[in-house]
């Protein structure tokens, strides 16, 4: 049985890192678009790998 | 744990909130995803403006509106702006008179080197005021107000029955093995807790910003009221003869700023005798806000330069986290994955609630 921190806690970190992503590139200046990239890219891409590991299993 | 009792009522709250909100949902997804990349799609169908000077010298702003309302007989300037992505050209808002209320206006363009006005609307202009108001005129944003409570509703409900789901998976549990239905749930338990984070932004700032009409008149009622007031029953004045050198003041009167766009004497950002000359900052942050400086139409000099209040700048800001606009392409291409994993979302919601209509006990029994 997984304790709530175990089922929360990765979409908890995801949320995280979007937010403050998508909060740093629009307050900051110069270059700071990469840090809305990481958080956005962060669950497309932890979704796609979860779901392409399942899928491709034997 | 969650007793049997209360994981009922977050799955009725969670069912009926999601299916009550996903037909207008998909909607806003669908018409969101073009919306996303309006900027290339005008390009590409050769509906943006260009101005054929190179070095973005503009003519007199009063031979522009003169130059927009021939163009438009019977319709009046209310707003002319400089928008960021369209260097060198001008946008002349037009309305049925001064005095309008500004929803049903429409842009012109106008190159701002010599004046012509370049033919108007491409494809996103249709799209844009179907997700923003559904056709629904003034009920738009009240319609889109109640969809988006409805949404978050669905989200938080979403959030808090996704534990029971989860007691004896892992995150990210796929079981691609099992019956469809099943597949179907673990697909969307990731994609929804995994983009609820990012579906709560687009969510509230999509309120906010459909809510922006009730926003400007209560900043009206708050900041430009006293202004206003004293200039209520006095005529407009004939002709713009004083806008440029209104432009010219209000930048003297805040160097570091840039003009972002002048509302005319009569609209709604501005009083009977005033032009409000709104100005933007050149940061990342201040780019995105504005302050506006309000010039005397008949003598030229400024009366007040104000400090928008934070519940506007609140909504300036919610615009960019929107449309996720101000991160150039990958931000763009991000914003419209996650937009197409949110209609599969919505979509297989109804593909999980059809098919438990027919077995009432899988929802409590897969939990």
């Amino acid at each position: 049985m997984n304790s709530l921190r175990q089922i929360y806690g990765a979409p908890l970190a995801l949320w995280l890192v979007a937010a403050g992503g998508l909060v740093t590139a629009l307050a900051a200046d110069g270059g700071a678009d990469f840090a809305a990239w990481i958080g956005l890219g962060c669950p497309v891409v932890v979704c796609a790998v979860k779901i392409a590991k399942q899928f491709s299993r034997p | 744990m969650m007793g049997t009792r209360s994981l009922r009522i977050w799955l009725a709250i969670h069912r009926w909130s999601s299916l009550v909100s996903t037909l207008v949902l998909i909607v806003l997804c669908v018409t969101g995803l073009p919306l996303i990349f309006r900027a290339e799609i005008d390009s590409l169908a050769g509906f943006k403006p260009v101005t054929t000077a190179t070095n973005h010298h503009q003519i007199a702003i009063e031979k522009i509106v003169q130059a927009a309302e021939a163009a438009a007989p019977g319709q009046a300037v209310q707003f002319v702006a400089w928008e960021e992505d369209k260097p060198g050209i001008v946008t002349l808002s037009m309305a049925r008179s001064p005095t309008a209320a500004p929803d049903e206006n429409h842009n012109l363009y106008a190159d701002g080197a010599n004046g012509q006005i370049i033919p108007p609307r491409g494809p996103m202009e249709f799209i844009r005021t179907l997700h923003g108001q559904l056709f629904l005129g003034p009920f738009g944003p009240l319609v889109l107000g109640v969809v988006t409570c409805l949404l978050l509703a669905a989200i938080v409900s979403g959030v808090v029955v996704y534990a029971p789901f989860m007691r004896s998976l892992a995150f990210g549990t796929v079981r691609v093995r099992r019956a469809a239905r099943t597949t179907q749930l673990d697909l969307h338990n990731l994609l929804g807790i995994a983009t609820a984070g990012w579906l709560v932004i687009v969510g509230v700032t999509g309120m906010i910003n459909s809510w922006g009409t009730f926003v400007i008149e209560l900043w009206r009622f708050q900041q430009l009221g006293p202004l206003a007031r004293p200039y209520e029953d006095m005529p407009l004045p004939a002709d713009h003869h004083a806008l440029d050198r209104a432009v010219a003041a209000a930048r003297a009167a805040a160097p570091e700023l840039t003009p972002s766009f002048v509302a005319m004497p009569g609209s709604i950002l501005a009083t009977h005798r005033h032009y409000a000359v709104f100005l933007r900052g050149d940061t990342a942050l201040t780019s995105r806000l504005v302050t506006p400086v309000f010039v005397d139409a008949v003598t030229g000099d400024v009366s007040a330069r104000l400090e928008l209040p934070p519940f506007v700048k609140a909504t300036l800001l919610a615009q960019p986290l929107h449309f996720g606009d101000y991160g150039g392409l990958p931000l763009k291409v991000l914003w419209a994955l996650l937009d197409l994993i949110t209609i599969y979302v919505l979509a297989n919601g109804v593909y999980l609630w059809w098919t438990r209509r027919r077995s009432p006990s899988a929802g409590i029994a897969e939990a």
